[in-house]
């Protein structure tokens, strides 16, 4: 009886032993050299694979930092703080980025020229005749962005998305997934942003959407710090000189220049 | 080449609804404005090449490019052109376009005249200054596909084949000017040193094929053949299948089977110009649908605005809910009322609520009818899953460039997915793609 | 004026719907539920009641609490329920476990893997097994048609020597078995009427029957009696044949087919359990997408490597 019970637990104990052995003995022998700074470098990235850096994941990323393919400051998310101690660890100076903030240009009163049907995207929608607003700049709202983002961070409101910064990282996936190339990156802490990216001519953007910027001039004339230029119809600010006045802003005819914080 | 007709692989049987096949062409008095967008050709986009203010006289030529795939643009009427306006295409490209207003006299350019085509190149010279592009709807440059360089093709194949619904433009043509059409590809024939040509015709259109083979009875090197009917048994590679048994490469071109395929409309149109140097300025249309009370074809000048089509054709703008330029497979919606006729365009519908169908789309179910149904022998399931998802490298193993976009999936589907349109987002991110990646 | 409605073309449709397809099905199915109530009674009529409500009230339940939009109208859940209960023994007992079932099938197999047309699995069939192995005792007792609840063996399940039911009555359903599985008559009509109506096509029942019966003919049985004996009439033709967890190529079903009869035959001759035709239902299941992968349509124009 006692032998019953113990000889199958000496084969499949002797089996178990086997196999550890095995596997130990596999494993020295057949082990990977890994560069130990890609781990740090690893244990550093926030861990979102969010894409941002350009790599599809942050193991890929630290890879690349570590084998001097990557620039040590593309982790967005990480913000500055990462960047910094990606250079402590291999030992380089690391270019720190700027602060800046996402923001979608666009706010838009506008009619429809047609009713579309069929794929509830703005990528499809803006196929069929740049879509089925009067502006053919404007947002379409079917949420392309909203979709995307990997941090729950855009709403849709009024016909525009709104970021909240909070819990934005910038890691630019809502740009890359708007076919108008609404969003984009606004330079500093806080400031203005011109929230229109039509080149209608005047006249034509007054008559496709209430609000949009109608190229009057009026901010360029206004800027003493040569900083807003009206190009191809639209006003655009240049952040390297913009000082933050607000002279555009207290100027413009059809608040289409609105203030953005990162804090808000 | 085989005597055997093959049945196109996959493909849908459709209702022909061809109701206007027995009514005759009517002509469509000249309207107040035409409007002529630079861009009515697969290809590079035409320069303007008059002015504000300019008289124009018909058959000037009002566009062109150096550029190779391309083809002139000629004014359809007589009087000024009052304004150079910037548009959208329908797939969102930007293009310009000369509205003009009639003076109602038709004056023709004095120097038009017979063109020289007494040899090859002369032709296809001649072929190009005519502006002729696909006339079945494509808008490929016909002297583009035609001067085939070192290569003869073993065939000339003429498509009367018209498989879409609805439409019976081109078996008017048969009917009404079938002498003409047959005296237009002897002329091709002549000219590019082709020894046989196929008129290919399917079997819901019996008239129109014992006319052609009345007429070809005496020319041993046209045949008419009969191919039973089947969407899209008209498309150029499904054609050829069907005739010859060979598959077009991919992204290859009919000559490299072997043949050259043009429409029989676009025959006639070339027949016409070699006889009389007046390059494409009107083109027969057929207008169907709920929409409108006087259904039928009708040759229209380049540039009427579809409004005044449809108001001679005595429209009910209550009833009509969307207006399609082509037919109801492959027919591309239009914006507004204000939409041009162009070269391509073969038919109008306008279609009321009992035309349409409005369920929405369910989930996909895996049934694979549309893989059934799909004539280049792709799996428009699994396309769609990709393209929705956005995933490029997987589009491209799957081959999506082959896509004709004509339809038969999303007919099938039974969950009502929006294939196509699918696919057609799913291009425009491979090009992208590819454009970034270099 | 309205404004004129712009949408991708094709703007024609087909008539076929998905919720056609599935009443197709339910059409297909009534014959044989009406012929179960006449041989089980009573009981049989409240198990495929239960079963089919069960299974849409689970599914609203999930799509209510998930906020997904409503597929109930689908019909997919009362095929899906219609299936489960023809697979239940005629007990009283099954009345309960076709709910347990109905769970487990909808919202475990079906909805938690991403709803129709993406779950690997054969609800009807995975729910089956589950019951099966949690309940053995409830879902491996039969009663024998026609009488008050005599416990009879299923063909498949009678002991050596004794007496095997005849061809005639295991066509007609006159032997022990679940709701559904017994009458072949209205199981071969019911696929008639879905091949007539191209719900279904030939290859996957007539290869799986085929090659079951070659097998069992090989192994030295019966090939007449296998084939119509357990699940094999209604695993073959109702659900091998379900759209999501087979094949989508032609080439892929006559594959799934044949491995399906490989294993039932095997599981049959060698094997000493009678659910032969689910186990390797779900086995097979899980080897569509590989089948998918290897068995793609050959595109048009395609020039082969030299």
């Amino acid at each position: 009886m006692l032998k019953e019970i113990l000889i199958p637990i000496a084969i499949l104990g002797g089996i178990g032993l086997f196999f550890g052995i095995a596997l130990t003995i596999a494993g020295r022998v057949f082990e990977v050299k890994k560069d130990e700074r890609v781990e740090k470098i690893r244990q550093i990235l926030p861990g979102a694979n969010c894409g941002a850096c350009g790599y599809s994941g942050c193991d890929l990323y630290a890879q690349a930092v570590a084998e001097g393919k990557a620039e040590g400051n593309l982790c967005i998310p990480g913000t500055n703080v990462t960047a910094v101690k990606i250079g402590e660890i291999l030992g380089i100076e690391v270019e720190t980025q700027k602060t800046r903030v996402m923001r979608a240009l666009c706010c838009p009163d506008v009619s429809k020229k047609f009713e579309y049907s069929g794929i509830k995207t703005c990528e499809a929608a803006n196929l069929a005749y740049k879509g089925e607003n009067t502006c053919n700049y404007s947002c379409l709202g079917y949420g392309d962005c909203v979709v995307v983002c990997p941090h729950d961070a855009i709403m849709m409101k009024n016909g525009a998305p709104i970021i909240d910064p909070m819990l934005c990282t910038e890691c630019g996936l809502c740009a890359k997934a708007c076919p108008k190339n609404l969003i984009q990156y606004v330079i500093g802490e806080c400031g203005y942003f011109v929230a229109c990216v039509s080149e209608d001519n005047g006249k034509t953007t007054n008559r496709n959407c209430k609000n949009g910027c109608i190229a009057c001039k009026l901010c360029e004339k206004a800027c003493e710090d040569d900083a807003i230029h009206v190009v191809n119809n639209v006003a655009i600010i240049d952040y390297d000189k913009c000082t933050k006045c607000g002279k555009c802003y207290d100027v413009c005819p059809k608040k289409i220049i609105k203030k953005f914080c990162s804090s808000y | 080449m085989t005597r055997k007709f093959k049945n196109i692989k996959g493909g849908v049987t459709l209702p022909h609804k061809k109701g206007t096949s027995e009514i005759s062409t009517k002509i469509l008095p000249i309207p107040k404005l035409v409007e002529i967008p630079m861009q009515q050709h697969i290809g590079a986009c035409c320069e303007v090449l008059v002015n504000k203010g300019d008289y124009v006289y018909v058959g000037q030529v009002l566009g062109d490019t150096a550029k190779f795939v391309s083809a002139p643009i000629h004014s359809s009427v007589s009087g000024k052109v009052i304004q150079i306006k910037d548009i959208i295409l329908y797939n969102g490209s930007k293009s310009v376009s000369i509205i003009i207003e009639p003076d109602g006299k038709q004056t023709v350019l004095p120097d038009i005249s017979k063109p020289d085509i007494s040899t090859k190149e002369n032709f296809l010279k001649a072929v190009r200054s005519s502006g002729l592009t696909g006339l079945g709807g494509a808008g490929f440059p016909a002297h583009v596909k035609l001067d085939t360089k070192d290569r003869i093709p073993e065939a000339l194949i003429i498509n009367a084949v018209e498989c879409e619904p609805y439409i019976t433009c081109d078996y008017r043509a048969i009917i009404e000017e079938g002498r003409e059409i047959v005296k237009g590809i002897e002329l091709i024939l002549d000219k590019l040193s082709i020894s046989k040509s196929y008129i290919a015709v399917e079997d819901n259109k019996p008239a129109a094929f014992t006319l052609l083979k009345e007429l070809t009875k005496d020319e041993p090197r046209i045949e008419t053949v009969m191919l039973s009917t089947k969407y899209p048994q008209g498309a150029e590679k499904m054609l050829i299948y069907a005739l010859t048994g060979r598959e077009v490469p991919m992204n290859g071109l009919p000559i490299d089977v072997g043949v050259v395929v043009m429409n029989v409309t676009s025959v006639l149109a070339l027949f016409k110009y070699c006889q009389t140097g007046m390059p494409l300025v009107s083109r027969r249309v057929t207008v169907e649908g709920d929409g409108v009370a006087d259904k039928g074809n009708y040759q229209v000048v380049l540039g009427t605005y579809i409004k005044d089509i449809f108001e001679y054709c005595k429209g009910d703008n209550q009833k009509t809910l969307k207006v399609l330029c082509g037919g109801p497979m492959m027919g591309i919606t239009a914006e507004s009322y204000e939409t041009p006729v162009i070269k391509q365009n073969n038919a109008f519908l306008f279609m009321t609520q009992e035309d349409l169908d409005f369920i929405e789309e369910t989930a996909c179910i895996r049934c694979g009818r549309c893989i059934d149904a799909c004539p280049m022998g792709l799996m428009p399931l699994t396309l769609n899953k990709y393209a929705l998802a956005k995933m490029t490298e997987e589009l491209e193993k799957y081959h999506i460039m082959n896509c004709i976009e004509c339809g038969a999936c999303s007919y099938v589907c039974p969950a009502k997915r929006h294939l196509v349109q699918s696919f057609r987002v799913g291009k425009d991110l491979l090009k992208k793609a590819k454009v970034k990646n270099g | 004026m309205d404004k004129l409605i712009v949408a991708s073309s094709p703007h024609i449709k087909d008539k076929a719907t998905t919720s056609r397809i599935m009443l197709d099905v339910i059409i297909a199915l009534m014959p044989t539920a009406i012929l179960s109530v006449y041989y089980f009674s009573y009981v049989a009529a409240l198990i495929i009641v239960t079963s089919v409500s069960s299974c849409v009230l689970f599914e609203y339940l999930f799509n209510l609490i998930t906020k997904k939009r409503h597929t109930e109208t689908d019909l997919s859940c009362v095929v899906t329920g219609l299936i489960l209960a023809l697979n239940m023994p005629p007990l009283k007992s099954s009345i309960i476990l076709s709910v347990i079932g109905a769970f487990v099938a909808i919202v475990i197999i079906k909805m938690l893997f991403g709803g129709i047309g993406q779950n690997i699995f054969n609800p009807a069939a995975a729910a089956r097994l589950f019951l099966t192995a949690s309940f053995s005792s409830l879902m491996t007792v039969y009663v024998a048609p026609l009488t008050d609840g005599i416990t009879a063996a299923t063909p498949l399940a009678i002991p050596e020597g004794e007496v095997l039911p005849s061809y005639l009555d295991m066509f007609l359903g006159k032997t022990a078995g679940s709701l559904g599985e017994t009458a072949a008559i209205t199981l071969i009509a019911g696929g008639i009427y879905l091949i007539f109506r191209k719900v279904i096509t030939w290859e996957i029942p007539v290869t799986y029957i085929g090659t079951v019966a070659l097998l069992s003919y090989v192994f030295g049985q019966d090939p007449l009696y296998c084939v119509l004996a357990g699940g094999l009439m209604i695993g073959s033709i109702y659900m091998a044949t379900d759209y999501t967890t087979s094949p989508m190529t032609h080439k892929g079903k006559f594959i799934f087919a044949a491995g399906l009869g490989l294993m039932t035959a095997s599981i049959r001759k060698f094997g000493s359990n009678t659910e032969g035709v689910a186990y390797s239902l779900l086995f097979m299941n899980a080897l569509v997408p590989l089948i998918d992968r290897f068995t793609t349509v050959k595109t048009f124009g395609r020039i082969k490597k030299k």
